[in-house]
């Protein structure tokens, strides 16, 4: 049985309220939003905790449609083709009705999201069950090059970023042998390198890096009426066919390895551009439909890179990456035997996922009008106090200044990496799963006896034959997958 | 595409270097400690994978972006603007951080966090001409704005402070 106290509602409350503020604030992502609560709440009970890392994981994914429909410039990378047609609404009066819309669409992805990962989750689990080291062993390599293949265009410079990671995750002991494995000697490095230290830097000091040079704020003089942010029935009627296939599709990508809200909300917009003949305007022109796809897809996502991150143990994108770490940080171990195991915490996130994302859709309605003042909040007084939080954050872990260094160096590697167009997701994938693609291998190599026996297993059991054409079969794909027509029409 | 500049060359080092080291590391074990590369219980032949696979990819995005060039494929080039000042902005920052978290521990959070926000935040708020002007903003919000984040994290959510 499961307690319920009064008190974990108020942790959600003020996680999402951090996530919406954080997530409408471009630069600013959900990732990073995570990342800085997860190391805030080290030393937090566990409960409270995930109240708290869920509420702000729902309102950063709501956020990021705030400043995608007001300013043309996506809060969060799942927001993208919100801007499609959110701002062409925007710009022909009818902002309320966009930011109405986009609330309400992720408000239904969301909690369908939620349903399918209480319906799938068990089921999963259960099948789960069945996997031996070889189908652990090729399911995180799908994860990892999945991540990689899918970094438009940059399919190589993903791979590099991707064993990048995978090779920090090796710095340290090895957990079999206990052999210390590029510790250059020192003390520092023998633990390994600190992978929630390596995410604030990826992911919070580098963004910091990157805005150095944007201190422009931005310029919002209009406002919005409340009572018009609740969508009217003629404008839900259209989108709800667009609703359907779009929180499937968002669901189903969000439960691939190495996939999440930004791939599903471009997948779900190319799709409804491809099925609906007759929009209510054309893409790209303010169509309903364009803002409800991505919009329900992103959210919906949520459920689905949870149900492969709580049954497999396997995040699903850089924000579950971040979320599973922050789940072995409080003793939290997902994976098939979770819903055995720790039941009551599965239900325990249904229940906070479900009060999150009704929680944001209350406050995004209700604060939507602060949350533009907050986006006219200068950029130079930000930039210095969101590194402040990534210091304080990085220190917080382990109370240790190597921490911080740690941090910095991570930052700077990952606006390095960012300059010269490397994704920098597929480094922080690589970190976490790098330890479960190593352990698995190994195993799988132990129990096969040799190196001819392992190649064999692969394709001789059925559920590793199946991994590993949808390995091969994601590589071929991915050549025609970006080409689809997924950018609005231009005249 | 962009011509390749000296970041590019700079992080085929960085991997190229690390791959090397994955591979010398693994002569090393070999040599000193006996271990054997292809066994079934062998803790080096992971790593062998990784460092391959870091070499093979890191040669075929040399190979891909050499073919770019010549192609002359447009993309990117905005990221490349200025990048020389931008990486030396990015690493002085970075720099202060790490001065900063060294000071504090010298002259105590408060006063070492709102002298660290007032730089900072002068620093950056470089469209600001009136120099008067810059400093009482940065000093009004960094006076304002750290002994609440203090309050808030230390007090409520009992956070331990560089």
């Amino acid at each position: 049985m499961i307690e319920f106290e009064a008190i974990y509602i108020l942790y959600i409350i003020v996680g999402s309220l951090v996530g919406l503020v954080m997530g409408s604030l471009p630069g600013l992502t959900v990732t990073m939003t995570i990342v800085l609560v997860v190391s805030l709440t080290f030393g937090w009970e566990m409960i409270p905790a995930l109240a708290f890392i869920i509420g702000s994981f729902a309102g950063g994914v709501i956020g990021g449609s705030i400043s995608a429909i007001a300013l043309n410039i996506p809060g969060t990378a799942a927001a993208v083709s919100t801007t499609f047609d959110g701002y062409p609404m925007k710009m022909r009066g009818e902002a309320n009705t966009a930011l109405g819309l986009s609330l309400f669409v992720s408000l239904v992805g969301g909690l369908f999201g939620l349903a399918m990962l209480s319906i799938a989750g068990p089921v999963l689990g259960s099948i789960a069950l069945k996997f031996g080291p070889q189908e652990y062993f090729l399911i995180t390599m799908w994860g990892i090059t999945l991540v990689a293949v899918l970094s438009q265009g940059r399919m190589t410079k993903g791979l590099v970023a991707a064993f990048l990671g995978v090779f920090i995750g090796m710095v340290g002991m090895d957990p079999i042998t206990g052999l210390m494995r590029f510790t250059l000697g020192t003390k520092v490095l023998s633990g390994g390198v600190n992978y929630i230290a390596a995410m604030i830097g990826l992911f919070g000091m580098k963004e910091v890096l990157v805005q150095l040079k944007k201190t422009k704020s931005f310029k919002i003089d209009e406002s919005y009426k409340i009572r018009d942010l609740f969508p009217k029935w003629e404008i839900i009627k259209k989108v709800i066919p667009t609703m359907t296939w779009s929180a499937v599709i968002g669901w189903v990508i969000g439960l691939l390895p190495g996939t999440g809200g930004d791939i599903g909300s471009l997948v779900a917009y190319g799709a409804t551009k491809g099925i609906v003949k007759k929009p209510s305007r054309p893409f790209g022109k303010g169509a309903y439909e364009g803002v409800a796809a991505p919009e329900t897809a992103n959210d919906a996502a949520i459920g689905g890179a949870l149900t492969t991150m709580l049954t497999l143990g396997i995040p699903g994108d850089s924000i579950t990456a971040v979320i599973i770490g922050a789940f072995y940080m409080h003793g939290l171990l997902p994976g098939p035997t979770f819903m055995i195991t720790e039941r009551k915490y599965f239900y325990y996130i249904l229940i906070f996922l479900a009060i999150g994302t009704l929680v944001s859709y209350v406050i995004g309605i209700l604060g939507s009008n602060l949350m533009l003042k907050i986006l006219k909040f200068p950029k130079w007084a930000l930039v210095p106090l969101i590194s402040l939080l990534c210091i304080i954050g990085s220190y917080a872990l382990n109370n240790n200044i190597n921490d911080v260094l740690i941090m910095v160096a991570f930052g700077l590697i990952g606006y390095m990496f960012q300059r010269a167009n490397y994704p920098v997701s597929p480094i922080v994938l690589g970190i976490i799963l790098g330890p479960m693609i190593e352990t698995n291998f190994r195993q799988a190599l132990i129990s096969s006896r040799s190196f001819g026996n392992l190649m064999v297993s692969f394709v001789s059991r059925p559920i590793s034959l199946i991994l590993l054409v949808l390995i091969i079969g994601s590589f071929i794909l991915q050549s025609f997958t970006f080409k689809s027509n997924i950018a609005p029409d231009e005249d | 595409m962009r011509k390749l500049g000296w970041l590019d060359y700079l992080i085929y080092l960085f991997i190229g270097a690390i791959g090397a080291f994955v591979m010398i590391s693994i002569r090393n074990w070999m040599v000193i400690r006996n271990l054997a590369l292809f066994s079934t219980t062998s803790p080096i032949i992971f790593p062998f994978l990784i460092g391959t696979a870091l070499l093979v990819f890191i040669l075929l995005t040399i190979i891909s972006d050499i073919r770019r060039v010549k192609k002359n494929e447009v993309e990117d080039e905005e990221d490349y603007k200025d990048i020389s000042v931008d990486l030396g902005m990015a690493v002085l920052y970075s720099a202060g951080v790490v001065i900063y978290t060294y000071v504090i521990r010298k002259i105590s959070f408060l006063p070492g966090t709102i002298l660290f926000l007032i730089i900072a935040m002068m620093v950056m708020n470089y469209e600001e001409m009136n120099l008067g002007k810059r400093v009482g903003k940065a000093a009004i919000v960094s006076f304002v704005a750290v002994p609440v984040l203090y309050f808030v994290f230390y007090k409520i959510f009992n956070v331990m402070l560089p």
